[in-house]
This record gives C-alpha cells, structure tokens and sequence, in this order.
C-alpha cells in the first residue's frame, strides 16, 4: 500500500517558488513529488533514526539541460509505521558550500511540523 | 562481553575511524592533482575511481545504519574529512579549467564534487543535534 503525502504550507510555498523559477519543468517536479509515496526510499537516508527516517532526494531538471548534479533536493520525512511522507524541503542547488543555509532551512521546516502536531495534541 | 547493539556501535565506529584514514589519503592526492604535470590526468582518474568507492561506502553505511542515536557521532566524525575531500575538489575543478588536459574531465570532476558538496550538507543536517531534537520531537507526537 502506498503512502499518504502530507504537505506543509511552507512546503508548498516552497515549492511554487521553485516552479517559477523552473516553470518547464513543472511537470517533472510534481510528478516526482507525486510519486514519491510509492518509493519513499528512493532518496538517500540520513542516519541514526529508528522510528521516522529522513531521506534526499537529487532530481534533474532535463528541460533545462540540469542533471542530478545540479539540480533540485529534495528533503522529507517518512513514517513507515504510519506510511506518511512529510516533504521538508526543496530547493536548487546552483552552488556549493551552502550547507549552513540548507540546515537553517530544514530547521525551520522541522519545526513548523512539530509545532503543528504539538498544536493538535 | 558486548551485547549485539554495542558490537554493531563498534564496528560502525571503527569503520568510521577506516574512512576517516582513506578520506584524509584522498585529499591528500586532490593536492598532488594541482600540479600542472603530464600525469596528473592518470592521477585525476585513479582519484576519480577511489572517489566513487569511498562515497559508496559511506552511502552504503548510512543506508544500512538502523541504530537510533541521539548524537550521530559518526557522522560528525567524518565531517571534517568529508569537507576537505570537497573543497579540494573546488580547487581541482578550478584548476582543471585552465589544463588542456585535465579539462577533458571537468564534467566528471563537477559532477563528483557536486557528490561530495552533497555529502558535507548531509553530514551537517544529520549531525545537527537541533535536527535530530526536532525529528525525535516529531517522532514522539506522530
């Protein structure tokens, strides 16, 4: 059975943001992101979680010539026992040695959600 | 005698101290690239096929690791050599440019710092204690 998508608002702003930028590839992004809930471990895991895992995602940018490399990331959390996916974050990465900036926004994400669910308690 | 999770703790520790060894050897050579010698395109080749090998392994690691931890020290630990593996990386595309030779390798060589570029930032989110406080957070409320 294939996971439920659960996108946050900041995602989704995100993501339009992204889509401007890259209007061609609007398809391709939406498709990725639609089917990520039947492959939630296509990205690569970050360690040392038992219960949720966080996983990237690289993916291209063909109608503007991008591969993996440079194109977009994708950051999301996945609950295997609750088969939920949460995207985090997406964004472009043009240059190198921004990790402090992709950190500030993954926090920021992160905390968005745990406010939510502590709000729903 | 260790009980199973401490012996997994272990061998994850010392495979971490093995890459620290085989990542500070690689940057090491990423130095010797920059000199503007006829071999350096062989060197740049080799190092390309440890590159591939050393970022597999450490892939692999991480995709197998299901040991819940509260401070990811392994990842933390291999930062530092990760980083320098990258920003030698940096320097050998730059120099790559202005080489005949070596430029026949740039989109390779781009293409394997962008690998590392994206190996540091994991490092970094994945070490971060605010990271893992927020995930186990979220974890606890799901």
């Amino acid at each position: 059975m294939p996971c439920t998508l659960k996108q946050t608002r900041s995602f989704n702003a995100r993501l339009k943001e992204i889509v401007k930028e890259f209007p061609q590839s609007q398809g391709s992004i939406a498709k990725v992101i639609e089917n990520l809930p039947s492959n939630p471990e296509s990205g690569d895991l970050y360690p040392g979680f038992a219960l949720l895992k966080v996983r990237k995602l690289r993916i291209p940018l063909r109608e503007y010539g991008i591969g993996k490399s440079k194109g977009l990331r994708l950051i999301y959390l996945t609950d295997p026992s609750k088969m939920h996916i949460r995207p985090l974050v997406l964004y472009h990465k043009p240059a190198f040695r921004s990790e402090q900036h992709i950190l500030n926004l993954v926090l920021e994400a992160l905390r968005e959600i745990a406010e939510e669910l502590e709000a729903r308690l | 005698m260790a009980t199973p999770l401490e012996s997994r703790m272990n061998v994850c520790r010392a495979f971490s101290v093995d890459l620290e060894e085989t990542l500070a050897g690689m940057a090491a050579q990423a130095r010797w690239a920059l000199l503007k010698s006829p071999i350096t395109l062989f060197r740049l080749i080799k190092h390309h096929l440890q590159s591939r090998k050393a970022r597999t392994i450490v892939r692999g690691a991480m995709e197998m690791c299901e040991i819940a931890c509260d401070h990811a020290d392994c990842l933390e630990g291999i930062h530092g050599n990760v980083a320098l593996v990258r920003d030698n990386y940096l320097k050998v595309v730059s120099v790559a440019e202005k080489l005949p030779v070596a430029s026949l390798l740039k989109p390779l060589l781009e293409e394997e710092l962008g690998h590392w570029d994206d190996l540091v930032e994991d490092c970094v989110v994945g070490s971060s204690h605010e990271f893992r406080s927020f995930v186990n957070r979220i974890s606890r409320n799901t």
